[in-house]
């Protein structure tokens, strides 16, 4: 019975969010009745989806084949866990634990939303319930996790083994959060455009979902490269897909608006452009999932193409994207613009950022549509590839990294800029020396990657500087800078922070780039192959049975430059139930360098045909995301009001007291 | 009926929960929350600066700035009065409305969508159910990962073998069958088991090997009645008149007279005896090239004419299984399918007597299994 309750929770949910837009939007000057129903219909609309989300999985677990979306995805023997994740490992379920993440946003909206003003909330569930009844009635039209089948049968046919990994748990969860979060960026830009105004506590509100949204695509990202990287054993970590792409847009158009929210909150300027970024970052989110969800591409998200899907999605998002795109350029210049400043500020500096990052957004666009657009009107199938990404991409990252440490060194209103170079002599030539050591310790020469190691030391450095710069070390007795070190707040140790991260993922990037070493062999048991110092040495061939496939490990014996020796483990598994072939790529990790050895077939000799390669500091670039998002914690942890204070014209004639 | 006492149950709380919800407050006034909402952002706003200014991270001249900045702001904050709203006599009204239509709507389109009469069927339910078939796909999973860990045991495989042949994986079939030749002294019987596994694996023609091995069988056992039943089909597909009726006559005069292949093996002697002469008058008079196609014709052209006879007039359950039989020596398995078909639409009860022998040769020959 369980399975027709989660069914009628769901489409109970979906006409409850129907209630809360009609009701939000018809009635949102009338006060506090109203806001009280929306609000009680967001809580309700994601306690239903909660329950039908649950009667699914319960479905799955028990292996109730009677429901077709068990039967398709999921095996009896499957472990626990991956029963669980095969939820969403199809479209169907996928769709279920967005519009859950959607729901589960407004309802958050709902209960902390007690001191905004009721009408802007009622219009801001309004919204909310909007999108949730249109994705809600999507899933169910055209694509119900509940549909039925019978008779039953006895086994289903199993995940897609690529997708049986602990990947799938993390994932995809922490994706969703981060594109749908950006809903709520969304639904406030139309609430204050709709009602005419922003008001102080707008800004307020919107950065904490922003950078929550933020935090949590950066961390779907890292984790989605790195499942990539280890999973699909071509020792890659990002690829230029379109649905890479499709996940990068919505990031840098949330980084930006991050920023100008931050300008927002503190200064009460920008605003119409942060009202602009947040209808885009979330317009490249339903873009992003139209791409993967539409079947338009081919790749392991977007698991089975229907066209009915897709033209509805892609109805929504002309309806969604082009309404409040429409509805801003109607609405904008009815809103007041905020505080003056000057070119050279803080905010300006932001501004630049924006800039940057918008053009990037923009460049990534051109190359994913482009093709698709070229060969939806009969054009030839072109693909874009990573030099186009890598040039206009690159180009535009190379000045927003030259200018990045800057920016926190600019007063609010207006700055210095020839005083901020002045503090960061020291860090610039901390940088030079570190490059020069670096390449020299490498033994290269002078190219692209000193420039990126530059860039890359260059932010992370500048990062440490701006605290070192706060708590005026060396400047006072070391007794205060310990003062002002422990009274920083949390929100210039998250700037900090997450630009170092910045740095660190640069550095990671670019030494993999440049100096990655690969060798392809065909080897026999008790055959070794050297790559880069290390030796590696094929030494043993074992079947094993695992859950629900049987697989052929190998054993590797991997001997370090230092003569320490360690094995790796590299496998081709069969999934019994749908006879696919799956392999797990063997990595050792040293220090930050990686070891990664991939299993080929078998030649005729016998041999194995085995692909390893040296990856230096390719973690630096997973850190630095992890470093990022830690940073996006510990400002929203910072739950306190941070005013901006202008620099007044004056400089300040003597030193800041101290505590 | 217990998913609609729900349906109907939730509904009517859901209802109530809304329409309660928009009455709680009635009480309160909207505007005024709102612009305390607002004011109290700036007092926030205040404080913060304050205490920026107190723990020395702000300096007097920038905080007397910013509290400027704030009063401004303000200022113009209250010049915006909100005007208050129209139309509030239509929101009680509206929001009954509203909560009822929309449990309304849910129940509408639930009973368009749903399935209320269907049970659950969880794994645990299906396995307890009466006379459930082990599933054959998990059965061969689970003795082929035991196998893996111990590919000595010689039972494994025996039981293995056969659950392929079951499931219609031919070649896995074989590799199983060589497992067990090489792990244990051959006989007569696991020589032909092999050599049915690569006939059944090559489409019922007999390869060198296949015929190797059965000749292998027979040595070893001369009275082995299962290899030579494939040595005499396999020359009467051949076309070795001479041979398939030594053939079929060694096996026949191995019968008691109950066996299941008697009547087969009887067709399969009376066809090349016929077939025999004809040939030999033939091969005196034209030598033709494509004689093996000729004659393989003409024993089609027998076994059809039982087919139409038993589409027209219908037949005993063993003449169904002699037609089903004869199209697996030929090789023609998709007919053996349809015949098969056929004859279960005639004898739909399992429990017919002779459905057992009809299904196991159908099950054996992969009929069953392809066709689900």
């Amino acid at each position: 019975m369980s399975i027709e309750l989660g069914h009628f929770a769901l489409i109970l949910a979906a006409a409850i969010a129907v209630g809360q837009t009609i009701v939000g939007f018809l009635f949102w000057r009338t006060g506090n009745r109203v806001t009280a129903f929306v609000r009680q219909a967001a809580v309700l609309q994601f306690l239903f989806i909660l329950v039908s989300f649950l009667a699914l999985v319960q479905s799955f677990v028990l292996s109730d084949f009677s429901v077709a979306l068990a039967y398709e995805y999921s095996h009896t023997q499957q472990p626990l866990i991956y029963k669980i994740t095969s939820v969403w490992g199809n479209h169907e379920g996928s769709m279920l634990l967005w519009v859950l993440i959607l729901a589960l946003f407004g309802a958050a909206v709902a209960v902390f939303g007690r001191n905004l003003p009721g009408d802007l909330l009622a219009l801001v569930l309004g919204v909310q319930g909007a999108l949730g009844a249109a994705f809600v009635f999507f899933t169910i039209f055209t694509s119900n996790p509940f549909e039925r089948m019978n008779p039953v049968p006895f086994e289903g046919r199993d995940l897609n083994p690529i997708l049986q990994d602990i990947g799938l748990a993390i994932h995809p969860p922490l994706l969703y959060v981060g594109y749908v979060g950006l809903s709520v960026c969304f639904s406030f830009a139309i609430a204050a455009l709709i009602s005419g105004r922003i008001d102080a506590a707008w800004a307020r509100w919107v950065r904490p979902w922003a950078l929550a949204s933020w935090t949590f695509l950066t961390l779907g990202i890292a984790m989605g490269s790195y499942w990539a990287y280890y999973e699909l054993g071509w020792g890659g970590w990002w690829f230029w897909d379109p649905v890479e792409n499709a996940s990068l847009m919505p990031w840098l158009a949330a980084t930006a608006l991050l920023h100008s929210a931050l300008v927002m909150e503190k200064r009460v300027a920008l605003k119409v452009w942060t009202i602009f970024l947040a209808i885009l970052a979330f317009s490249l989110s339903l873009l992003g999932t139209f791409l993967v969800r539409s079947g338009i591409l081919t790749s392991v998200h977007s698991f089975a193409a229907d066209p009915t899907r897709g033209l509805v999605i892609l109805a929504m998002l002309a309806v969604t994207i082009g309404g409040a795109f429409a509805l801003f350029a109607w609405r904008a210049k009815t809103l007041r613009v905020g505080g003056l400043f000057a070119p050279i500020s803080r905010e300006g500096a932001l501004i630049l950022n924006n800039l940057f990052l918008a053009t990037a957004v923009a460049a990534v666009m051109v190359g994913t549509l482009y093709p698709l657009i070229l060969q939806a009107f009969g054009g030839p199938m072109i693909s874009v590839g990573a030099p186009f990404f890598d040039l206009t991409f690159g180009a535009l990252m190379v000045p927003l990294l030259i200018l990045l440490p800057l920016g926190p060194f600019l007063a609010w209103k207006r700055g210095d800029f020839v005083a901020v170079i002045q503090r960061l002599a020291g860090a610039a030539g901390l940088t030079f020396l570190l490059t020069l050591v670096t390449v020299f310790l490498v033994g290269g020469q002078v190219s692209l990657a000193t420039l990126g190691l530059l860039l890359g030391f260059w932010v992370a450095i500048g990062a440490i500087a701006e605290i070192v710069d706060r708590v005026k070390l060396g400047r006072i007795p070391a007794g205060q800078s310990w003062l002002r070190l422990k009274g920083l707040p949390k929100t210039a140790w998250s700037t900090a922070l997450a630009h170092f991260g910045v740095g660190v993922a640069v550095l990671g990037i670019v030494s993999v780039s440049a100096w990655e070493t690969e060798k392809v062999v065909s080897i026999g048991v008790g055959e070794s192959v050297e790559l880069s110092g290390y030796e590696v040495r094929l030494s043993q061939v074992e079947q094993l049975a695992g859950s629900n496939y049987i697989a052929e490990r190998v054993k590797f014996d991997v001997t370090a430059p230092d003569q320490s020796v360690r094995s790796s483990f590299s496998e081709k598994r069969v999934y019994t139930a749908s006879r696919q072939p799956s392999t797990e790529a063997g990595i050792l990790t040293y220090g930050f360098s990686q070891f990664y050895i991939s299993l080929g077939d078998q030649d005729e000799s016998g041999n194995r045909v085995v692909r390893v390669w040296f990856k230096p500091y390719i973690t630096l670039m997973w850190y630095g995301s992890l470093i990022m998002a830690l940073a996006g914690f510990l400002s929203l942890s910072d739950r306190r009001l941070r005013v901006g204070a202008p620099k007044t014209a004056r400089p300040t004639p003597q030193p800041e007291p101290a505590q | 009926m217990s998913v609609w006492l729900f349906v109907g149950g939730t509904a009517v709380l859901v209802a109530l929960t809304l329409m309660f919800a928009g009455r709680a407050k009635k009480g309160l006034e909207g505007e005024a929350l709102q612009s305390l909402s607002n004011e109290d952002h700036f007092k926030v706003q205040l404080a913060e600066i304050e205490a920026d200014v107190k723990s020395g991270r702000l300096a007097t001249e920038q905080a007397e700035a910013a509290k400027a900045e704030l009063a401004r702001e303000l200022m113009h904050h209250r010049s915006k009065a909100i005007a208050p709203a129209a139309g509030s006599r239509w929101v009680g009204a509206g929001l009954v409305v509203a909560s009822l239509g929309t449990v309304g709507l849910a129940i509408a389109i639930y009973a368009f969508l749903g399935t209320p009469d269907q049970p659950a069927a969880p794994m645990s339910a299906r396995l307890a159910e009466e006379g459930s078939p082990l599933n054959l796909a998990q059965a061969i999973a689970s003795v082929e990962k035991q196998l893996l860990l111990t590919p000595n045991d010689i039972e494994g495989w025996r039981v293995l073998a056969p659950a392929y042949m079951r499931a219609s994986r031919f070649t896995d079939a074989t590799n199983a069958y060589r497992r067990i030749l090489e792990l244990a002294p051959p006989n007569a019987d696991a020589l032909t088991d092999l050599a049915q596994a690569l006939l059944f694996e090559n489409q019922g023609v007999a390869s060198p090997e296949a015929i190797e091995v059965l000749e292998r069988a027979v040595e070893m056992d001369p009275t082995h009645p299962r290899s030579r039943f494939f040595l005499a089909g396999n020359a009467t597909r051949q076309g070795d008149w001479d041979n398939a009726i030594s053939q079929w006559n060694e096996l026949i005069s191995l019968a008691n007279g109950d066996e299941p292949w008697l009547d087969v093996a009887k067709n399969g002697l009376s066809v090349a005896m016929a077939r025999g002469e004809l040939t030999s008058e033939e091969t005196a008079s034209q030598p033709s090239p494509s004689q093996n196609s000729g004659q393989a014709e003409l024993i089609r052209s027998m076994v059809s004419g039982l087919a139409e006879r038993l589409e027209q007039e219908g037949g005993s359950i063993a003449e169904w299984t002699r037609l089903v039989r004869s199209y697996l020596v030929l090789g023609e398995n998709e007919r053996a399918r349809l015949a098969y078909d056929k004859a279960l639409l005639a004898y739909p009860e399992p429990d017919t007597e002779g459905r057992a022998e009809l299904d196991t040769l159908a099950g054996q020959a992969g009929l069953i299994g392809e066709a689900e």
